[in-house]
């Protein structure tokens, strides 16, 4: 019977091992053969890495090809945090090696970094680029402390002009998060790791000269430590661009103005910002631009310190002219009040509106208009017409001018010339100044004067019900009612007078713009194109500054034309009798004699020298000005036109002046700069000194 | 013992057995390549192991082992010492204290050989009592004596040991002739209070003497990738291991081409995860093949303890049968994510001295009882 019953029991036991299997193969079946591609798909994301290779960035040429920047191979130090088990041991070694080499470095600035980039760790965090081949040997010497610690090479932009032309090509540092944002949805591909273009050109062609991005497909294991290639696809370079800038007028510009400011800052301290500009006249080209305290783009290449940070974005409350953020590139994202250097816009407008003959002595200057508010003039200038008005650059024919041809004219003529209006140039963040109009005036005055009234209701409200608490009788709150509601209907009455009166283009405001001052603001690009088109006859061109884009092979992809943005509605006689005006400017008697007297004779020089009230708070308006300086040349075939702003430079002639009179003196080859300077870093260095 | 007796060795097991031994080494080589630069060190160690077991083996053939009955009470002590040494001394080794060094000797695990010691303690204990299991009266001794060394596994704690001992214990009982009801009244009881423990802990957090990573492993091969890690914690292992076994598709990738096992996303692969090794790199035929020879393995396990001299060898070799069973469908369960993840080694194929040299003391042993059996006639 036990034997019976073994034999039963092992049967079943057997059945149970069969079964038991079964149900194995056939799960196995499941997973292996119903889910096999899942599975295979998963193994293949489990071990398949997409690395990005970093293309070289697209190089730029000045005019003459010099390069202004380009790549150069360097080590950068990356860690890979997977699969390394005593991470702070080896950061804090990480940090003692660098620590002769980059002190900056500490290990919380590395944890943060390693941080931002959690979700991307078996793309290597970059610690440092562009570090010293010492540095490189010694991290090599010590590889077994250092896991996870590579050196890769990898181009890394440079600009082996340091400073020199630096705010035209701007500079490119980390990508921050709105930027990847934003280039993620417009489909471009970039990495927390990656570079991106800041300002200037850099910035403005971003996508031309970031080329494509290579890619290696790696296999990894389950450290994230890369076994093998499986494909690489190579990077492509950026698109170079070729700019119109002239190295030597780039040059030059930028020491004159370094040697102005740092004459003129030994008297006024405030005179540390200088921008100029100067226009091809027939096409627009910018053949130099520059705005002091300088950029050096070199200076964005790695961290950036306190002190350097401080002084391209100072952390002052508004502006302080004593410490200008040397981030901004003057030429276009400051405006200026344009001072006299408006008047020939004063003067066309009264040619081409009012019918003026500039031959017609039509004032007779005695020191200040005969208008209220009776402008000082700069002097006494007796009879003078148009000719000797801007040579002089009286006040009191400018404003007769304003009058006679209307706010209208001035506005429609300065209009003409894109004042207050962006040029268009191919540059980020130009700034558009401010023509002012009546409907200018109204908006913003209306807002004002409602404000301020809206004050004076409420206090006289609560005025009453102060003392309507403190009223006892009936006949007393009776009288303060009665009183109130006079008040009242005084309040309104002058509330209509000065709303009337504030948001109304008066004849003073004619005035003040004849001249220059008052709301008009400008940036010296516009005023430099202004210049051109006169300069030119009257067509107001597009400036620009990349006239061709070239494969990294050589091809043209891009060729940047000339561009009409149109042709003034002005007649060519009234431009004309303004270039005669103007070259009346540097001929004896003028403002502007002294700069160009000794100047050959076949060259002749057209200008327009402006001082102007910088209309800054805190300014004293009878002795800080802007010295604001417009030429063009030669006058019977203008070919570059010349707008320059040097920041409390007391006159335009005597500071923007200079700058200019040194670039026409090379430009036609009277006198090289270029030769005999010997430092112009040297110069610009110093002004950066002064600002530290 | 006479040689002619040797003539009367179960041939299918032992070719079966030697084809699972040399598939092992060869699925073994393919498992180290990529966390040893010297190839062989493993294999090395594994083979030694197995030489070693065969030595031990030839002299357990040569020893008639119903002379051990008579030792019973001192087999079943050794066990119970083994098991409070290791308590006491043993060095933690992946969160188990079951590791114990002697001397020279390599680092080993007494819990691996205390199962052979119990099976044949318990075969004894068992024997002696046959057709004295009916009542529940007379199945509590058998609980107890049992329960003890249970118990102090757990304490180690080494959950998957503990519950083979279960498992050899349960089969043996019934083999044995246990009421067959109260059995399996006990096992549901035992199942439904578990699972009822786990469902407590889990809705309104009943404590558990367990601790919570030690559940977390238990429970997550349900769904692997809910270990709050998106599985890269407790459920990383089983995930890993689906996705090689479940990528080897039909033919598998080869040998040594395992993207999971090569590159190391599979972790333990030449230990407790030799079988997704298998399914990786040898596919859906090469993993029913080695099921298939352990299903051969284990049914002329059957066959030996039914013709077994005594019930006592009977008793012993369906012991060490269970033993196997449990270790076979544990570790390829917890393979392809059915079975929750205990640290069970794959018998003969695992990489690993102790259970290695166990199980071929283990074949010995069935051997032993083999060569003895019935069929011999004088």
């Amino acid at each position: 019977m036990n034997t019976i019953n073994l034999k039963k029991i092992l049967k079943v036991y057997s059945l149970i091992i069969m079964g038991l299997l079964v149900i194995l193969c056939v799960r196995l079946a499941i997973v292996q053969l119903f889910h096999n591609e899942t599975y295979q798909t998963q193994a293949k994301e489990n071990r398949i890495r997409l690395l990005a290779i970093k293309p070289p960035r697209g190089e730029i040429y000045a005019a003459n090809n010099a390069v202004l920047a380009a790549n150069q191979l360097v080590y950068t130090l990356t860690y890979s945090p997977v699969g390394v088990s005593n991470q702070p041991e080896v950061i804090n070694h990480i940090v003692t090696i660098l620590e002769k080499y980059f002190p900056e470095i500490n290990e919380e600035l590395i944890e943060e970094k390693i941080a931002e980039q959690q979700y991307r760790l078996f793309e290597p965090v970059i610690l440092m680029r562009d570090i010293p081949w010492e540095l490189v040997v010694e991290l090599e010497e010590d590889r077994q402390n250092l896991p996870g610690v590579t050196v890769n090479v990898e181009p890394l932009r440079y600009y082996p002009n340091g400073s020199l032309a630096g705010h035209v090509l701007g500079y490119i540092h980390s990508i921050n998060e709105d930027e990847l944002e934003k280039a993620s949805s417009e489909g471009l591909s970039y990495t927390l790791n990656s570079l991106i273009g800041k300002s200037g050109i850099e910035k403005q062609y971003e996508v031309d000269l970031k080329g494509q991005e290579g890619a290696r497909r790696v296999e990894v294991d389950a450290r994230n430590r890369p076994i093998r290639e499986l494909v690489t696809l190579e990077p492509r370079q950026g698109n170079n661009l070729h700019l119109t800038i002239d190295l030597d007028l780039q040059r030059v510009m930028e020491n004159s103005l370094a040697e102005q400011l740092a004459n003129l800052s030994k008297q006024h301290p405030k005179a540390k910002v200088g921008s100029g500009v100067l226009l091809e006249v027939k096409t627009g080209k910018v053949l130099a631009m520059a705005s002091l305290p300088a950029l050096n783009p070199e200076d964005w290449k790695g961290n950036i310190s306190q002190e350097l940070a401080t002084y391209y974005f100072p952390q002052s409350e508004g502006y302080n002219p004593l410490e200008p953020g040397a981030a901004t590139n003057r030429a276009i994202q400051t405006t200026y009040p344009p001072g006299s250097t408006f008047k020939p816009i004063t003067g066309m407008a009264a040619l081409e509106k009012a019918g003026v003959n500039a031959l017609d002595y039509l004032a007779n200057c005695q020191g200040k208009y005969w208008i209220a508010p009776y402008i000082r003039c700069t002097g006494v200038h007796g009879n003078v017409n148009y000719y000797s008005a801007m040579a002089v650059s009286c006040n009191t024919y400018f404003q007769e001018m304003g009058r006679r041809a209307g706010k209208d004219g001035l506005i429609f003529v300065a209009n003409e010339f894109g004042l207050g209006k962006r040029t268009g140039i191919d540059l980020p963040y130009e700034r558009g100044g401010l023509l002012p109009t009546p409907e200018w005036k109204r908006e913003i005055n209306a807002i004002l004067i409602d404000r301020k009234y809206d004050n004076l209701r409420a206090n006289l409200e609560e005025r009453y019900a102060r003392l309507f608490k403190d009223a006892t009788s009936a006949e007393e709150k009776d009288k303060l009612e009665k009183q109130k509601a006079n008040e009242q209907i005084k309040l309104e009455a002058q509330y209509q007078i000065d709303y009337q009166f504030d948001t109304t283009w008066q004849s003073f405001d004619t005035f003040n713009m004849s001249i220059g001052q008052g709301a008009n603001d400008y940036t010296v690009l516009q005023l430099a194109n202004f210049t051109a088109t006169i300069a030119n006859g009257g067509n107001y061109m597009k400036p620009y500054i990349v006239e061709k884009i070239t494969s990294h092979t050589g091809q043209i992809l891009k060729d940047i034309k000339p561009e009409l943005i149109r042709r003034l509605d002005i007649k060519p006689e009234t431009i004309a009798e303004t270039k005669r005006a103007m070259h009346g400017v540097t001929k004896p008697g003028g403002t502007a004699y002294h700069l160009f007297y000794n100047f050959p004779e076949h060259i002749e020089i057209a200008a327009k020298t402006g001082t102007a009230e910088t209309g800054r708070i805190g300014d004293n308006k009878k002795t800080e000005f802007h010295g604001v300086f417009i030429a063009f040349a030669p006058v019977d075939d203008p070919e570059i036109a010349f707008a320059g702003v040097v920041e409390y430079g007391s006159s335009g002639g005597g500071s923007a002046g200079y700058v200019a009179k040194a670039l026409f003196e090379q430009y036609f080859g009277i006198y090289d700069h270029v030769a005999n300077i010997e430092d112009v870093e040297d110069l610009t260095n110093m002004t950066i000194d002064n600002n530290e | 013992m006479e040689l002619k007796r040797l003539k009367f060795i179960d041939k299918p097991f032992i070719i079966v057995l030697f084809l699972i031994l040399i598939f092992g080494f060869v699925v073994l080589l393919s498992a180290t390549n990529a966390i040893s630069s010297n190839p062989f060190y493993y294999l090395k160690t594994q083979i030694v192991a197995v030489v070693l077991g065969i030595i031990i083996s030839i002299f357990i053939i040569r020893y008639d082992y119903t002379q051990l009955s008579r030792y019973n009470i001192f087999i079943y002590g050794t066990a119970l010492f083994l098991l409070i040494v290791v308590l006491i001394f043993g060095e933690e080794l992946r969160g188990s204290t079951g590791w114990i060094t002697i001397g020279p000797l390599p680092t080993f695990q007494p819990a691996e050989f205390t199962k052979i010691i119990l099976i044949f303690a318990f075969a004894d204990f068992l024997n002696h009592r046959r057709g004295n299991l009916d009542t529940l009266a007379e199945l509590v001794p058998c609980f107890i004596y049992m329960g003890i060394p249970f118990i102090l596994i757990m304490l180690q704690p080494d959950l998957g040991t503990a519950l083979v001992y279960l498992v050899f214990t349960i089969v043996m009982m019934y083999v044995a002739g246990a009421n067959p009801r109260i059995m399996t009244a006990l096992i549901l009881a035992g199942v439904i209070a578990v699972s009822l423990l786990l469902f407590l802990h889990f809705q309104y957090n009943f404590p558990l003497p367990l601790e919570e990573y030690q559940i977390k492993r238990l429970t997550m091969f349900v769904d692997p990738y809910d270990d709050g890690q998106g599985g890269r914690g407790a459920g990383w292992n089983t995930i890993q291991s689906l996705v090689a076994i479940g990528s080897g598709g039909f033919l598998g990738k080869g040998l040594f081409n395992g993207t999971q096992v090569q590159l190391n996303f599979l972790p333990e692969h030449h230990t407790d995860f030799i079988y997704a090794v298998i399914g990786e790199e040898l596919g859906f035929l090469g993993a029913t093949f080695i099921i298939f020879l352990f299903a051969i393995l284990l049914l002329r396990t059957v066959y030996i303890a039914y013709n077994a001299k005594d019930f006592y060898g009977t008793l012993i070799v369906i012991g060490i049968s269970a033993m196997w069973l449990f270790h076979i469908y544990e570790n390829i369960g917890m393979s392809i994510g059915i079975m929750p993840i205990t640290g069970i080694p794959l018998p003969f194929l695992s990489y690993g001295g102790s259970s290695m040299l166990t199980n071929i003391i283990a074949v010995g042993v069935v051997l032993s009882i083999n060569v003895r059996g019935k069929k011999i006639v004088f």
